[in-house]
């Protein structure tokens, strides 16, 4: 299989003069710039992005901390809430903070594979001799948005599986890197499931969370309302670079955690699993995997990075649980029937460990 | 060694200190427990150090499984993930590693080992202690007869069949009339109890229970001289009894029947010229001959 690693240098090149000055400077951040820098801004950092967010998406500071936690565990995330409460405002306005590429996939049932991962097309040069050149996709981006992905086929869903886990995109026999960071930031109705194909639990896993947006308060509404409706909305500034995100996410990882918490960790996503009876048996038909636990932790990190804390805690794991295993449990007839939803199961399951 | 790892050796050997006063002060009021547990059943005390050592190791061994961060971390809730998560990672290096490690040196510095003796706990225990020595000196100085719970150590060596099979159990001292001390002394006691139980003071258990009352110069006998006591002379068993009315005399009165063995025959009445070692003087042999005539009138 040939490797195609120059895919990006194609996509670039109707960059303008500014984007290559910009290069020229992240090429000089990138020497400089290392987890030693981006920890002495990481206090602040969090402060910083949720105000920036703020000029444009009010009123939802935790589904914020959460996309940012998804991000800098070079994770995907799964956004769901009811139409119109801004979800594909959020990604943009983040996408614009952090200074990333940003594309955006409005996912239709006629949507197909090539139409996310990019596909040849003949070319003729000035001597008239034809050839195949590849037009890559929107998934050559760092931020991509599929917008009610549940509405794609499973085919297409799938043809986003291997550029979510391997970072890569494979067309034909020949395999396309794509430019870190990668993140998917898919969107789902939980309402109008007609026509909507669920998607598969091998793909669900893959999302590290899926974050929840709800309603916002008559307060926060109210300021939502006055910011939309009186003038130009303000430009966002730019907090974070492509190089500082990397060094946020091997900051993540080197975050240390005690072995008390870890175990913690463990024993909640051990308990998910019915054959260990108690709240699970009772109400979940298969409980989370082992890339639960590791999603848990590295969650859990995150925030505590996040929050400018050196450490990991409890509360970080609690905080995380939810939205890190509800859409990994699966409730059995009984408790669907009764109404329970993922986020019940968990709080038991929380009390109970 | 590294600052965090010598810092918290130095407070390991602080907080081993403080424990280890207050393991101490736990085998004291383990030791004094058993040594009154031991005067009550009349056991030699030195036995209570047995329990004390083996308590003493035990605690001890409990005390070197505590991890001196899970003490700080229950004194000092909000440093106990921070300091348990500096500890599990002590061995790794990296920027955020050695920024917790740095912000947690500083907090142990703050930590005060004050705060680890815990004082009401202490103070009870003090007093326990000294409330107990009350007790045991008590016990050592007051002799509490009626307290003796040297029969539950009899009973015990006699077999606990035997006390099961009475029924008796061990519901306590047999209270009232059946009760008699002879069976549940020992030697040492039996010595200085009362005369009936083969003791040297007369009158001690007289009375429905010994030292209860109801003895001598009670109510419910006046008599200050107390009733007869057995004796035996010459191989005759004789009761003697007190009488004040008769002018302090001692009453040597006929022993019952069931207490004299064989009555005294005087059959032959030896004239004292046949006895040459025990010949009387002339003046002397109208009282002797007067004494054994007596003596032959009251065998009669």
């Amino acid at each position: 299989m040939k490797r195609g690693g120059s895919i990006w240098e194609a996509v670039s090149k109707d960059k303008t003069a500014e984007t290559s000055e910009e290069e020229k400077y992240y090429k000089k951040m990138d020497s400089t710039y290392g987890p030693q820098e981006a920890y002495k801004r990481v206090e602040s950092l969090h402060e910083k992005i949720l105000d920036e967010a703020r000029r444009a998406f009010i009123g939802q500071d935790d589904v914020v901390e959460q996309i940012l936690v998804a991000i800098f565990t070079n994770n995907h995330a799964l956004l769901e809430g009811f139409p119109g409460l801004g979800k594909t405002l959020l990604v943009k306005t983040l996408s614009d903070v952090m200074d990333l590429k940003f594309r955006r996939i409005q996912c239709t049932p006629d949507l197909m594979p090539s139409d996310i991962t990019g596909t040849y097309i003949i070319e003729e040069d000035a001597s008239r001799r034809k050839s195949f050149r590849f037009e890559p996709g929107p998934v050559f981006t760092n931020v991509l948005l599929a917008d009610e992905i549940n509405r794609a086929t499973p085919k297409s869903q799938s043809a986003l599986l291997e550029a979510m886990q391997e970072k890569q995109v494979t067309i034909g026999t020949t395999t396309y890197k794509l430019e870190e960071p990668f993140f998917v930031l898919a969107t789902q109705n939980p309402i109008e499931m007609e026509g909507t194909y669920p998607l598969p639990e091998a793909q669900v896993d893959r999302f590290l969370l899926k974050i929840l947006i709800g309603y916002p308060n008559e307060k926060d509404e109210d300021r939502i309302v006055q910011l939309y409706t009186s003038g130009s909305l303000p430009p966002v500034r730019k907090i974070l670079s492509a190089h500082e995100i990397k060094a946020m996410q091997e900051l993540t990882r080197k975050m240390p955690i005690a072995d008390e918490i870890r175990k913690y960790a463990l024993k909640i996503v051990t308990t998910t699993r019915p054959v260990d009876g108690g709240a699970a048996h009772r109400y979940l038909e298969y409980g989370a995997s082992p890339r639960a636990s590791i999603g848990l932790v590295l969650a859990a990190k995150a925030r505590a990075l996040l929050r400018g804390r050196n450490y990991v805690s409890k509360e970080d794991i609690k905080t995380m649980a939810f939205p890190v295993l509800r859409h990994r449990l699966i409730l059995n007839f009984e408790s669907e029937r009764k109404g329970i939803t993922p986020d019940d199961v968990i709080e038991e399951i929380l009390k109970a460990v | 060694m590294d600052k965090f790892t010598m810092r918290i050796d130095e407070f390991r050997k602080t907080f081993l200190e403080v424990r280890v006063y207050h393991l101490l002060l736990n085998v004291i009021l383990a030791f004094l427990l058993f040594t009154i547990l031991c005067q009550l059943l009349g056991i030699n005390a030195l036995y209570a150090l047995v329990p004390a050592v083996v308590c003493f190791f035990v605690l001890l061994a409990r005390e070197m499984r505590v991890r001196v961060v899970d003490a700080v971390g229950k004194k000092y809730p909000t440093l106990d993930e921070k300091l348990k998560t500096a500890f599990d990672n002590r061995g790794r290096r990296n920027v955020i590693v050695d920024s917790l490690i740095s912000d947690v040196v500083v907090d142990i510095d703050g930590l005060r080992t004050s705060r680890f003796v815990e004082t009401p706990d202490v103070a009870k225990r003090v007093y326990a202690v000294i409330l107990l020595t009350f007790i045991i000196l008590t016990l050592t100085m007051i002799d509490f007869r009626g307290f003796d719970l040297g029969f539950l150590k009899d009973r015990a060596l006699g077999g606990m069949r035997t006390v099961i099979d009475r029924g008796e159990g061990f519901n306590g001292m047999e209270w009232g009339r059946d009760f008699e001390v002879s069976n549940y002394s020992n030697e040492n006691e039996q010595r200085r109890l009362g005369a009936s139980s083969g003791g040297e003071q007369p009158g001690y258990n007289v009375g429905p229970i010994p030292g209860m009352g109801g003895g001598v110069g009670s109510n419910e006998n006046p008599n200050i001289f107390g009733d007869a006591s057995s004796a035996n002379l010459e191989g005759q068993d004789l009761d003697f009894q007190l009488h004040p009315e008769y002018g302090g005399e001692i009453n040597v009165d006929e022993t019952t029947e069931n207490v004299r063995t064989e009555p005294i025959e005087i059959t032959e009445v030896e004239s004292a010229d046949m006895c040459d070692e025990c010949a009387i003087a002339a003046e002397h042999e109208s009282i002797v001959r007067r004494y054994f005539e007596g003596l032959l009138e009251v065998s009669k």
